[in-house]
């Protein structure tokens, strides 16, 4: 048995070996496929066969470094969110546009953002995509929506760590909506610049109880980006600051072991 | 303290108190004769109790030490199977229930928790739980993209977490014995390790996307679909998301095969090859398969599964096969000599290790960083296989060298009110 099983090894290897020698690079699919992936889109709906839509992800795969080729599909793409198709339909253009997605279709994913049901699926495609535009627009959405349609705006500003956004995540904390204002605090945390830190640390003392917990931890995340920015002074008085008795165990602790941080003793 | 300056005086001043305060002091303190004596006893709750979850928890009653308190689950079945069990242990009636985990999460009288949930839930109830205060073992695959795994090792080190992932192979005398020879240099210089995928019959529509038509909402009292979706994008519910055999195969809800076994076979090739808190750096397309290059010459190959689940690592001087059957076999045999063990891949070695690094503070064998990066060799290898091309990666970076398009692949948007 174990003599066997090392010559299916051995073969294996071999195998993979010529695989790997002639591995294909990526191609792209058919263009009628993508044609009638396209047509699908028009009557697809949550349940439908998936099958005719794979000429779609084959082709975003494979248009990396054809810029014309994705620049031409990006336009198609989102030109179908602006149509009268499905969300199921929207749902699959926005998983593709977040990894081909540029300022040319912010537009029509920004224009999702209010909407309750395709908010989360714009977000989807514009948390991913790096152009400046897509983060201007989630920043600009924020004004225009309420409930947890705004508290994942802002939990993508977040990721984006999109310094614009601070004045507005501010204002937020004080929010008297306890998501809205735990979201808007934990932004901040990673947003973690000094004017965040200012911020939060005048917050924490008189958050309300059910935002305390966020307002600490969001403190504990900006010390860290601030010490990795090598602002130690803003950084230990945040830590300082979540050291006093009134915080959980847990996070005193925390604390501490990010003051030993900034003094170099981790 | 003047301007933000520490001193150490001041440091002193600040912490003392709090470092004065010993770090486990269980809560609850019910007399029982056959129970660990309260100051030794670690208050649990269980979140997300299907088989696995009940199959983890059932270790962990097997623990003196551990009392188990509450249980919870968005499927009312589940819960009230999980108390029975939990109330049938102590002979007793009041395990908790709650179909909202945070709800556990706020018990104060809770030291630890056991997360056993679907794959798309393991990130960010283990960082909500790290925030809480709690102590976790969260089963394997730990998450379902590279940035939510890199996100929960940073809060487990924030906040000083002990964080064991559900790894139990580490635990297991065989696996562990095998790993041994590879990091001693017994097999002479590694060079290839091989890790198993799980069996592709599992997961006959590959690692996909697939929607079901609308079923009407379940009452939430018996499944709470929004909750069970959690993170992932929603859609309209339909029974058969549910079932495991669809949702492991998702991908807004899993890793499929790759994360699946890999979690624990790519696990233990990392262990062995001493690359707890690294990865390889050049993941290669090959016959269907990913062949992953590590910065020191060894190589990884996924393998297609097949029962029993199987790892072989080769070197210069010598090879080892050790599977779940209780098979373990090396060239040359004399590595082996007369030593015996026995079969299977029980957790009850990892339970308690956990147990014992709760009231040790220690890191235990399977930590948030080795199973992260671990986990994300699996997730790049899928990103590979779903682009169609080999990939570079910085490990350090947790990057993609040159490719920006997979890089969007290594995150994806919460839906709210959801967060890392």
């Amino acid at each position: 048995m174990f003599t066997n099983r090392f010559a299916v090894i051995a073969g294996i290897v071999a195998l993979l070996a010529v695989g790997m020698a002639v591995a294909p690079a990526a191609e792209g699919p058919d263009p009628a496929a993508v044609d009638q992936a396209f047509e699908a889109l028009k009557t697809y709906d949550w349940g439908s066969d998936r099958a005719p839509l794979e000429a779609l992800e084959k082709a975003v795969a494979a248009c990396h470094k054809d810029e014309a080729a994705r620049r031409q599909l990006e336009k198609r793409l989102a030109a179908v969110l602006g149509s009268d198709v499905s969300n199921a339909a929207k749902d699959v253009v926005c998983r593709q546009l977040s990894l081909i997605g540029s300022a040319a279709s912010v537009p029509a994913l920004a224009a999702l953002l209010p909407d309750k049901e395709l908010s989360h699926m714009a977000r989807y495609a514009l948390e991913r995509m790096p152009c400046p535009e897509a983060v201007a627009a989630m920043r600009q959405a924020l004004e225009k929506t309420d409930g947890l349609v705004k508290v994942g705006i802002i939990g993508s500003l977040g990721v984006r760590r999109d310094v614009e956004s601070v004045p507005a995540l501010v204002k937020l904390l004080s929010d008297a909506d306890v998501e809205t204002a735990c979201a808007a605090a934990a932004a901040l945390g990673s947003i973690g610049n000094a004017q965040a830190a200012q911020a939060l640390r005048g917050f924490l003392a008189k958050a309300p109880e059910p935002v305390r917990m966020a307002a600490a931890d969001a403190c504990l995340t900006c010390a860290e980006r601030l010490l990795a920015a090598g602002n130690k002074a803003q950084a230990s008085a945040l830590y300082m600051a979540l050291t006093k008795p009134g915080q959980p165990k847990h996070v005193r602790l925390a604390a501490m072991r990010g003051l030993l941080a900034v003094k170099g003793q981790k | 303290m003047r301007n933000g300056k520490v001193t150490r005086r001041t440091f002193v001043r600040a912490t003392g108190a709090a470092l004065a305060v010993p770090w486990l002091v269980p809560s609850a303190a019910l007399g029982n004769a056959r129970r660990a004596a309260a100051s030794e006893r670690i208050v649990m709750g269980a979140i997300g109790v299907g088989g696995r979850g009940m199959s983890d928890m059932k270790s962990l009653l097997g623990n003196a030490d551990v009392q188990m308190v509450a249980v919870s689950d968005v499927q009312r079945s589940r819960r009230k199977q999980a108390k029975a069990a939990v109330d049938q242990h102590y002979g007793t009636s009041d395990c908790d229930t709650y179909i909202d985990f945070r709800e556990l999460l706020a018990r104060q009288d809770i030291d630890a928790v056991l997360i056993a949930t679907g794959d798309n839930w393991h990130t960010c109830a283990s960082i909500m739980a790290a925030k809480a205060g709690k102590d976790i073992y969260c089963e394997k695959p730990m998450s379902v993209v590279v940035a939510e795994g890199r996100a929960l090792c940073e809060t487990m080190r924030r906040y000083g977490t002990i964080f064991q992932c559900g790894t139990q192979r580490r635990s297991v005398p065989r696996f562990a014995f095998a790993v041994q020879l590879a990091r001693s240099g017994k097999l002479g210089q590694l060079k290839t390790l091989y890790a198993e995928k799980a069996p592709a019959r599992w997961f006959p529509q590959g690692h996909h996307e697939i929607t079901l038509p609308p079923e009407p909402d379940p009452p939430r009292e018996e499944l709470d679909w929004d909750l069970w979706l959690g993170p992932a994008p929603w859609r309209p519910y339909n029974h058969t998301y549910v079932t495991r055999q669809f949702w492991m195969a998702h991908r807004d809800f899993a890793g499929g095969a790759l994360t699946e076994w890999g979690s624990h076979t790519a696990d233990l090739c990392q262990w062995a090859n001493d690359a707890d808190d690294t990865t390889p750096v050049e993941f290669e397309l090959a016959q269907g398969t990913v062949v992953a290059h590590y910065a020191n010459g060894v190589k990884l190959i996924f393998e297609e599964g097949e029962w029993p689940l199987h790892v072989r690592f080769v070197g210069t001087e010598g090879s080892v096969y050790v599977d779940d059957d209780g098979n373990i076999e090396t060239d040359p045999p004399s590595l082996l000599a007369d030593r015996r063990f026995g079969k299977g891949y029980p957790q009850a070695n990892h339970v308690r290790n956990f147990l014992d690094c709760v009231k040790s503070r220690r890191q235990p064998v399977a930590p948030a960083e080795g199973a992260h990066r671990a986990n994300s060799t699996c997730q790049v290898a899928n990103i590979c296989l779903q682009l169609g091309r080999s990939l570079r990666w910085d490990p350090e970076k947790e990057r993609f060298v040159g490719d920006p398009m997979a890089d969007q692949k290594l995150a994806r948007a919460y839906r709210a009110p959801w967060r890392l």
